[in-house]
């Protein structure tokens, strides 16, 4: 990534991005993906996590980040979809398994630690979902322009903390 | 939360299903049989996601395997990669330095203190805490956080120490590939060891206080205890050589229902010769049983409430007056109800939390060496450790390059399945009378199987979310109404 002028460093201080899925299914695995990408071009200020999937104890390492990315894959996605860069607000959703969602997360560092971050969800479509450790090539493809998007939404948000 | 078909009426000759169970790792659903007179005539705990990830690992380098099968679950990580390197152990045909079992053993520890924190603060506490009757709205972790959050805070946080102790070992705290054939790679530092013991007075001061509050609040459940899977079963698990429990290696015991030792000493090398595994047409999920007993016969349990009930003792003070007390549950003899698993987990956890306290004071724990090398020595190996929710069994054979050739893995929920099925027609049986279901009944029959922390996700292999299905069957069979929710 480009590297962000160092005056806006502090400010976008404590970044996290947190790609989730599991690996030896295929493309489950984009978001771990996407974020092995960013944590290998280092950039700054922004840490990286890449987990099996989202568990309670997570929601303290969200609860001191400015900004909060999660990465995941859609499943069954239609022919068109393409990758998606949402928002997510805190959900105070029923736990239906060991399994949290990015909202819950959001939830449970607020309502735990007094502190939920701006936080947003990137979706990247698969296809192929079957035993397999390597990503299709929709999904492949899918991975780089999120890391694009992911590129442009931390400039976005060095801009807008500086302004 | 949990859904009942056909606006909770309960007509006689049709089926009701649950689907998905809620607040498991995992998916799956329930159907419940019902005669003409609509009285429960069976139940059935279905897992509904294929497997098939021993085909997928054949002709993978064993050494690599440790660091695969770590990556089936992000709950239990640990227990695979453990089971796995001592698969590779025994195919390498060494003895591992006591510096590298005693890491693997605080790996484990660490990794059971997580899992049993998980299930115990914050998926069944609120059935515990807020009443099984309570708004299924609030009746949640949400709703522990406004009724109890210093309880909810504190839960969260020994999760948080049992991660660090993985995290501190095995450098990546979700699927660490650090315990390999022959040992592990890395000994624990120093610093990491300081900041370790330093957050153990606060483990201990959660874990005690979630017992105080178990105690305070039992005798709300006897009722649950009698009908959440009270039944005569055998239990199975790892023991030490001294008869105290036993979560890394050990020999395998037996119990029967009366406290009779049915089984003891048995190699987990030769599981096969005691253990078989049947399948049903309904189900993905295999149905390991005692062999000696046959199938159904042989159905046996294992995990928390089995360990505590075939051990003589834990082997540290505290926990051995809090096992004590949980043996008192049975009366003399083996604790029956699975609702005592919430019990035996924080037990559990007590042990863990003093065997940490104890390992980390140990100078072996950084003697080099830490790994045994050789070559290929055998071509089959099994490797066995205990998992938080039972006896984990790899079983690998190799070709003389150390490829694999076959994997079996016997997964701890597996071996729970019939005990879960039983546990679901007992529950059913007793709270479903007439043609009206009341949520909370519903989540009787759930809780009964949340109480086995079935992790669906390990004994299946499940990738991302499952959409909710809710289906009516006729007493013919015929389908007669079906709901989906994402």
């Amino acid at each position: 990534m480009n590297a962000p002028a160092t005056e806006s460093s502090s400010q976008t201080a404590g970044i996290l991005f947190i790609g989730y899925g599991n690996e030896l299914r295929g493309d489950d695995g984009a978001g771990r993906r996407l974020v092995d990408r960013i944590e290998s071009q280092k950039w700054d200020n922004v840490d990286t996590l890449s987990v099996g999937q989202l568990t309670p104890d997570l929601a303290a390492r969200l609860a001191n980040r400015s900004l909060v990315v999660f990465a995941d894959a859609l499943a069954a996605p239609g022919p068109r979809a393409t990758v998606q860069v949402d928002p997510v607000k805190p959900v105070s959703s029923p736990a239906r398994s060991h399994h949290c969602t990015p909202g819950t997360l959001l939830a449970l560092a607020e309502r735990l630690y007094r502190a939920a971050p701006v936080a947003a969800v990137i979706t990247i479509p698969g296809q192929c979902f079957d035993w397999n450790e390597n990503l299709s090539g929709r999904a492949s493809a899918n991975v780089q322009i999120a890391l694009n998007a992911a590129e442009k939404m931390i400039q976005a948000w060095q801009v807008e903390s500086i302004d | 939360m949990s859904s009942e078909s056909n606006a909770g009426n309960a007509r006689p000759g049709r089926t009701v299903t649950i689907d998905p169970v809620t607040r498991l790792e995992g998916h799956a659903k329930i159907t419940l049989h019902l005669d003409n007179e609509g009285r429960v005539a069976d139940a059935r705990f279905h897992i509904t996601e294929f497997r098939g990830f021993e085909k997928f690992c054949e002709g993978r380098p064993l050494w690599e395997m440790p660091g695969i099968t770590a990556r089936i679950c992000g709950i239990c990580p640990v227990s695979h990669l453990l089971a796995s390197a001592k698969a590779g152990d025994r195919i390498l045909a060494v003895a591992i330095p006591r510096s590298a079992e005693k890491l693997r053993r605080l790996m484990n520890l660490g990794q059971i203190l997580q899992s049993h924190a998980l299930s115990f603060f914050h998926l069944s506490a609120p059935d515990l805490l807020l009443g099984m009757d309570s708004d299924p709205a609030s009746r949640n972790v949400f709703g522990l956080m406004n009724a109890e959050p210093e309880l909810a805070r504190s839960g969260i946080r020994l999760r948080q120490f049992g991660q660090e102790i993985i995290e501190a070992l095995g450098g990546n705290k979700i699927h660490p590939s650090w315990a390999v054939p022959g040992g592990v790679r890395e000994p624990l530092n120093s610093e990491a060891g300081e900041r370790l013991k330093a957050r153990l007075p606060e483990a201990l001061e959660t874990v005690n206080g979630a017992l105080d509050l178990f105690r305070k609040i039992a005798s709300r459940f006897e009722e649950e205890a009698n009908a959440l899977g009270d039944f005569p079963s055998l239990f199975m698990g790892l023991v030490a050589e001294d008869g105290s429990w036993e979560h890394y290696d050990g020999k395998i015991r037996f119990v029967d229902a009366d406290g009779t030792v049915v089984g003891d000493g048995l190699d987990p090398g030769d599981y096969r010769s005691f253990i078989g595994e049947a399948t049903e047409n309904w189900s993905y999920l295999k149905f390991p049983y005692y062999k000696p007993r046959g199938y159904p016969d042989g159905i046996y349990r294992v995990g928390p409430l089995a360990r505590l009930n075939i051990c003589e003792r834990m082997g540290t003070p505290r926990a051995d007056e809090a096992w004590a007390e949980f043996r008192k549950n049975g009366g003399g003899r083996p604790v029956s109800s699975s609702f005592h698993y919430h019990h035996a987990r924080l037990v559990e956890m007590l042990a863990a939390v003093e065997r940490i306290g104890i390992l980390l004071d140990d100078p072996e724990l950084v003697s080099e060496p830490f790994r045994a090398e050789a070559g290929i020595n055998r071509l089959t190996g099994v490797g066995v450790s205990e998992a938080p929710r039972g006896t984990l069994f790899h079983d690998y054979t190799v070709d003389r390059h150390g490829i694999l050739q076959k994997v079996n893995l016997i997964i701890a929920t597996g071996q729970n399945n019939l005990a879960m099925n039983r546990t679901v027609l007992q529950a059913a049986q007793h709270y479903i009378r007439g043609s009206t279901i009341p949520e909370g009944l519903l989540n009787r029959i759930e809780a009964g199987v949340r109480a086995f922390d079935p992790c669906l996700s390990c004994s299946t292999h499940a990738f991302g979310q499952m959409p909710m299905r809710v289906a009516l069957f006729g007493p013919e069979g015929e389908r007669l109404d079906e709901r989906t929710r994402d």
